[in-house]
């Protein structure tokens, strides 16, 4: 009787294998690197957030990887609309904030205090938002964190706008939304 | 021996250096240089720019009497017809009823010939895009006062908008500013409203864009940032409640006040000094007209 129960026991070795929910930070098959950037607090919260709308495998570490993504793409289709024209930029778009009024955002707070916050991205999206913010800074002085900021806010809109199925990845999120802008 | 009729008329010159500026602060001409960015100006400005130049086709401003947008048009014409890459027409009065007359009234915008028939016209616009695009420069035209267009002048419109180089390329881009009419006008030519790809209005502004216009003008017009403030936060809000935040009553009521100022020796434009004008001249809109 007691040999029965001993059986249905696993052993030591069988549960130590066995796979379990893992604490700390999400393993990735690159390691992503550490960026710093300044955000209020309520951009950090709404972080957060934003991780819960997204499908069950995206975790809030995950989120500046997308807003990254959902910048870049952005902005290479405007790129590419006045490929015939001399500028990268329209015309029209005479400063950073102009970008959130033709993407039909609201303007953020500039008066809000920012705090200097570690993300964590992977080196593809760190060199997209060094590209981004090379951009944004030539023509307008834009920091590395306003860039952020804007891809913050234009992954908040892509949620709004679209519905994410529950059982997406993170690469099947990145692939759609580089098919839905590029 | 002088005529005793004869007098200085330097002395009757307003004192502008008083104010700290060189050139008049508040004119009510279309001058681009002056233009003061609100949000709404913005949000139109960057989204017909990007409509423009992705080739887009029609785009639409509307707006209120005195809400900017001659200004803009102005703006939209001085920036494109300067880059290499665009050619401009501007029209600011459009041709009643005919839509030929329009056609040859663009035609002649953009130094073309003008022919007696509507098909011979747009051969002409056909032949130009041809070869405009060949060099790489996309034709615009920006017409002002759209909302005293005639459906057939929005007729003819189209034709041009339907018009595409051989390799497939960008038509003639458009855009049409006008009073809220436009977009009730549009609706009459189906055809038309399809093509529009935004639409921007331009509203009145809030108190603190009022206050940022006349800071803006002044400092465009010569007053360093260092000076205090000319009108003191408190003078704005009866100029926004007069003028109801439109811009151009905003720069001539402020024209006004700045007139009157120079005649006394105050030293700043005060909430007192706006409402005694206001009382005292509560006609000066009709003395300007």
């Amino acid at each position: 009787m007691s040999n029965q129960s001993d059986k249905s026991k696993d052993s030591t070795l069988a549960a130590l294998l066995k796979e379990k929910p893992k604490r700390g930070r999400p393993r990735h098959d690159v390691s992503r690197q550490n960026v710093y950037v300044a955000l209020t607090v309520l951009e950090k919260s709404h972080m957060r957030n934003l991780s819960k709308e997204m499908p069950k495998s995206i975790v809030r570490a995950d989120v500046p990887d997308l807003a990254v993504t959902i910048l870049s793409a952005r902005l290479e289709a405007m790129r590419r609309a006045v490929a015939d024209r001399n500028r990268e930029i329209p015309e029209g778009v005479t400063d950073f904030d102009s970008l959130y009024l033709l993407w039909d955002m609201m303007i953020p707070d500039s008066d809000e205090e920012r705090k200097w916050t570690s993300i964590r991205l992977s080196p593809q999206e760190a060199i997209e938002l060094g590209r981004v913010q090379g951009t944004l800074n030539a023509a307008f002085g834009a920091t590395r964190s306003d860039t952020f900021s804007l891809g913050l806010a234009l992954l908040t809109q892509y949620l709004e706008d679209h519905t994410l199925s529950a059982d997406l990845s993170l690469s099947d999120v990145r692939n759609q939304i580089i098919n839905i802008y590029l | 021996m002088a005529n005793k009729f004869e007098f200085d008329i330097e002395q009757y010159k307003p004192d502008w250096d008083r104010l700290g500026v060189v050139v008049p602060p508040f004119t009510i001409e279309a001058d681009p240089r002056f233009m003061y960015l609100s949000t709404e100006t913005r949000r139109a400005l960057s989204k017909v720019s990007y409509m423009v130049e992705a080739g887009q086709g029609a785009s639409v401003i509307v707006g209120e009497i005195g809400t900017g947008k001659t200004t803009l048009a102005s703006w939209f014409h001085s920036r494109y017809h300067r880059r290499p890459d665009f050619v401009a027409a501007k029209i600011d009065e459009t041709p009643k009823k005919s839509g030929l007359l329009l056609l040859r009234r663009i035609a002649a915008e953009f130094g073309l010939r003008t022919r007696r028939a509507t098909e011979d016209q747009l051969n002409e616009f056909r032949a130009f895009l041809i070869e405009q695009t060949e060099k790489g420069v996309l034709p615009l035209i920006i017409i002002d006062e759209a909302h005293e267009l005639f459906p057939e002048q929005f007729v003819e419109l189209r034709r041009l908008l339907n018009f595409r180089d051989p390799k497939g390329g960008k038509a003639y881009q458009l855009v049409l500013l006008g009073r809220p009419e436009l977009d009730i006008n549009l609706r009459e030519v189906p055809d038309f409203n399809d093509r529009v790809a935004t639409r921007s209005s331009l509203d009145p502004l809030t108190p603190d864009d009022t206050k940022s216009l006349i800071e803006y003008r002044l400092l465009a017009a010569g007053r360093t940032s260092k000076m205090p403030p000319l009108f003191t936060d408190e003078a704005i809000l009866p100029i926004w409640r007069e003028t109801r935040g439109y811009p151009r009553s905003i720069c001539m009521l402020c024209l006004h006040l700045c007139l009157e100022f120079l005649s006394t020796d105050g030293l700043q434009i005060d909430e007192p000094f706006v409402i005694q004008f206001l009382e005292k001249h509560y006609d000066y809109r009709q003395a300007a007209d």
